[in-house]
């Protein structure tokens, strides 16, 4: 897939599915977002954490440490211009460039529990 | 090196010391050490020094552990705070690793004669503070790592604690490392959830050994005190009743099953492997309550032998009820209460020692089918 510039990324709307599981604790948590239903003001702050991670760019993941005892997997999904990436992640291979992606939608996931 | 008075005129050369060192007899192992001092000194090699200082007590087996601080990034393992013998730092995180650490090895060397992780001697390393609200522990291969909970949230909208706040959870990551050195569960499916059982198993027992909890005194929660007070939890599982450990409209309810009837045949988190940890786990809980005492005089000794000694990678439920009564069997003797209580505490779970029925005909056709199409989604 070509790398999707910041401007791009601002022009049009995207949708996201994220998963995380796994972990010690085995409790799955998940959130699904859609640009349109973000306030302004966290669309762009998602834009810009999507476009540091390279998402659309990065091609392969070390997932060797698949079998790491109590780490999390994340499965990261997102549609943008038509097109759809899947990466699937894990404590062993994320890049630093994710987290704070990560970061952000466990957050976001956390604070959807809280409200339904 | 009889009467050797001066070491540049020694002429033992330092690998054979070092050998002298691991096979010896106590005197040998005494005499090398010395020379090896002596002569490090005199050639300015404190490096040399300090690594073969390391050696010697990790043969003669002690502790050696050492804490790291992530300080809230990803790499491992961080920067050195707190090594063997020193002072507290005041840090809680790091503290704890250090004592539960110091906790769960000495279960392993006090109560089944075992150096360290590896038998070897190996150096405990813990990483406290890893990543930002990252609400887990793991054990990487090579080391324990901790987060500390979900702290980036607003303080009333906390779920988790740090995770070193419970030590069973440090003898839980620990065991990860056991468990790698002998049987090496391979993480998934059933050999995957007797991995997880086995970590929770002696996790519980470095627990109840600090608290001198006899089995019917112990309250047998994995993670009691890593949830706020936010949540409906006790702990994360409940080794005596799996499926109670919590109840709460943001965690939802523990999915543990406690019996064969309610596997979970799901394909996350690696085939539920902390999910059906529960069936084991409620096992060794039976067969500890039915033998009564310490729990890990008698069942812990059983459980630790058969990880070592009997099963294999790919071991599953029925293999680890076999073993565990074999094992009782050559402990205790054929028939004896011990062996009696292993069968009574499996058969409670909907496995029957000895059988070879592997789960009843429901188990069968799910090893069947595991075996045709894992691997491909893996
Ligand atoms: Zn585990």
């Amino acid at each position: 897939m070509a790398a999707i510039l910041k401007e791009q990324m601002d022009q049009e709307q995207f949708h996201i599915y994220f998963e995380r599981s796994g972990g010690f604790t085995g409790i799955s948590t998940s959130i699904e977002m859609d640009s349109r239903e973000l306030a302004p003001g966290e669309a762009e702050e998602l834009k810009r954490l999507i476009v540091h991670s390279g998402f659309f760019e990065a091609i392969t993941f070390d997932n060797r440490f698949v079998h790491m005892p109590d780490q999390f997997y994340y499965n990261i999904t997102i549609e943008h211009m038509g097109k759809k990436r899947t990466l699937e992640l894990n404590d062993g291979s994320v890049p630093d460039l994710f987290r704070p992606l990560i970061n952000y939608l466990v957050r976001a996931a956390r604070a959807s529990k809280k409200k339904h | 090196m009889k009467n050797c008075v001066h070491p540049i005129n020694c002429i033992i050369p330092p690998h054979m010391a070092e050998r002298i060192l691991e096979k010896g007899s106590p005197v040998q192992k005494k005499k090398a050490e010395e020379y090896i001092r002596i002569a490090g000194q005199i050639r300015g090699q404190r490096q040399m020094l300090a690594e073969l200082t390391r050696k010697v007590r990790a043969a003669e087996g002690e502790r050696n552990r050492k804490v790291y601080d992530a300080r809230n990034g990803s790499s491992l393992p961080g920067n050195l705070v707190r090594s063997e013998g020193d002072a507290p730092t005041g840090d809680a995180a790091v503290d704890e690793a250090y004592d539960g650490s110091g906790a769960t090895y000495d279960l392993y060397s006090e109560i089944f004669s075992r150096n360290s992780i590896d038998n070897k001697g190996m150096d405990l390393l813990s990483t406290v503070h890893f990543m930002e609200g990252y609400d887990n522990a793991f054990w990487n291969g090579e080391q324990m790592v901790y987060g500390d909970g979900d702290e980036d949230m607003p303080e009333q909208e906390r779920i988790y604690n740090r995770f070193t706040k419970a030590i069973d959870i440090i003898g839980h990551e620990l065991t990860h490392g056991v468990t790698q050195h002998e049987a090496n569960l391979v993480y998934r499916n059933q050999p995957g959830a007797l991995n997880e059982s086995f970590s929770d198993v002696f996790g519980s027992l470095v627990k109840q050994r600090v608290k001198n909890h006899t089995a019917d005194q112990a309250d047998w929660l994995i993670g009691e005190g890593i949830f706020t007070s936010n949540v409906n939890a006790d702990g994360i599982r409940s080794m005596k009743a799996p499926g109670t450990a919590y109840d709460d409209p943001l965690l939802g309810r523990d999915p543990q099953p406690g019996h064969m009837n309610d596997y979970n045949d799901t394909t996350s988190d690696n085939g539920g492997v902390h999910i059906n940890s529960g069936i084991p786990n409620k096992a060794f809980y039976n067969v500890a309550v039915e033998l009564g005492g310490y729990a890990w005089e008698k069942a812990g000794r059983i459980w630790y032998k058969t990880l070592c000694d009997e099963l294999d990678g790919s071991s599953d439920f029925q293999a680890a009820a076999n073993s565990t009564h074999k094992v009782a069997g050559d402990l205790y003797g054929n028939n004896s209460t011990e062996q009696r209580a292993v069968y009574n505490g499996w058969k409670t779970v909907g496995i029957i020692p000895g059988s070879d029925n592997h789960g009843g005909c429901r188990g069968s056709i799910r090893r069947i089918l595991h075996s045709l199409f894992d691997g491909s989604n893996s």
